[in-house]
């Protein structure tokens, strides 16, 4: 996979029209930030619909 | 209900029953007049269903040095299955953000007792130890898709969350084998 390929992790989209692309929950905690993580839950938000749209560059 | 048991111990390959958090599904690319849009799901929570030999042959395919001398055992993707917020699927509200409205499952009666004692051949109910941050959720098999393999390998120092104990693994992959290769027989005629 190309390192710009739309697919790609590290992909940055030029615009987004609707959702959010930022990441519901932070990572997991690290060993010794264990107790001011504990009120973080995972899975409690919803699926959601993000969409994104930009021109394709020219080669 | 039993609690799963889980291991928070992170490997680097993939592993069936792992659980990831944010899993990004595209759902639909389309390109006009030069511009390029992209849907996309992202999943709070997803489980990998795939069998954990596939996925074991693949890793060593694509990571071995000297490379093998065939790309044989390459996979084109990795099955998973979304983890739903359980009291959100009660409600039958789950899916709300993406214009999907479910069933609702009486969770003080018997439609909630047996989806929580997994009578429901299209979920699986999970609860977590309470060091695992995650609500009681339910796994929907109805909903499986796929990712790439490489995709997960590279999200996975961020977003995984937990694996699945052996057993508990296992009961969840062959209850979704089953699932899916169930045989729907045409309604009685009347």
């Amino acid at each position: 996979m190309p390192e710009d390929s739309i697919f790609s992790p590290e992909y940055s989209p030029p615009s987004q029209t609707t959702g959010e692309s930022k990441q519901a929950f932070p990572p997991p905690p690290e060993v010794g930030e264990q107790q001011e993580a504990e009120h973080q839950l995972y899975g409690v938000s919803k699926p959601k619909r993000v969409i994104v749209r930009g021109k394709i560059a020219a080669d | 209900m039993q609690q799963t048991r889980v291991s928070q111990t992170e490997e680097e390959r993939i592993l069936q029953g792992d659980i990831f958090r944010d899993v990004d599904y595209v759902e639909r690319v389309s390109e006009e007049a030069g511009i390029i849009e992209v849907s996309r799901i992202v999943f709070p929570l997803a489980i990998v269903l795939t069998q954990d030999c596939d996925l074991a042959q693949d890793y060593i395919f694509r990571h071995t040095e000297p490379p093998p001398s065939t790309q044989d055992k390459w996979l084109i993707s990795v099955l998973m299955a979304p983890i739903y917020n359980a009291e959100h699927v009660y409600r039958g509200e789950h899916l709300n953000d993406l214009g999907i409205k479910a069933e609702l499952i009486s969770k003080n009666k018997s439609p909630g007792m047996f989806l929580r004692n997994n009578e429901r051949p299209r979920y699986h109910y999970l609860e977590f130890p309470a060091e695992i941050p995650i609500v009681a959720s339910v796994i929907d098999f109805k909903h499986y898709f796929s990712v790439h393999v490489e995709y997960l390998r590279q999200i996975k120092p961020t977003r995984f969350v937990c694996t699945l104990s052996p057993l508990y693994r296992e009961d969840v992959c062959q209850r979704f084998a089953t699932y899916l290769s169930r045989i729907g027989l045409p309604d009685a005629l009347v």
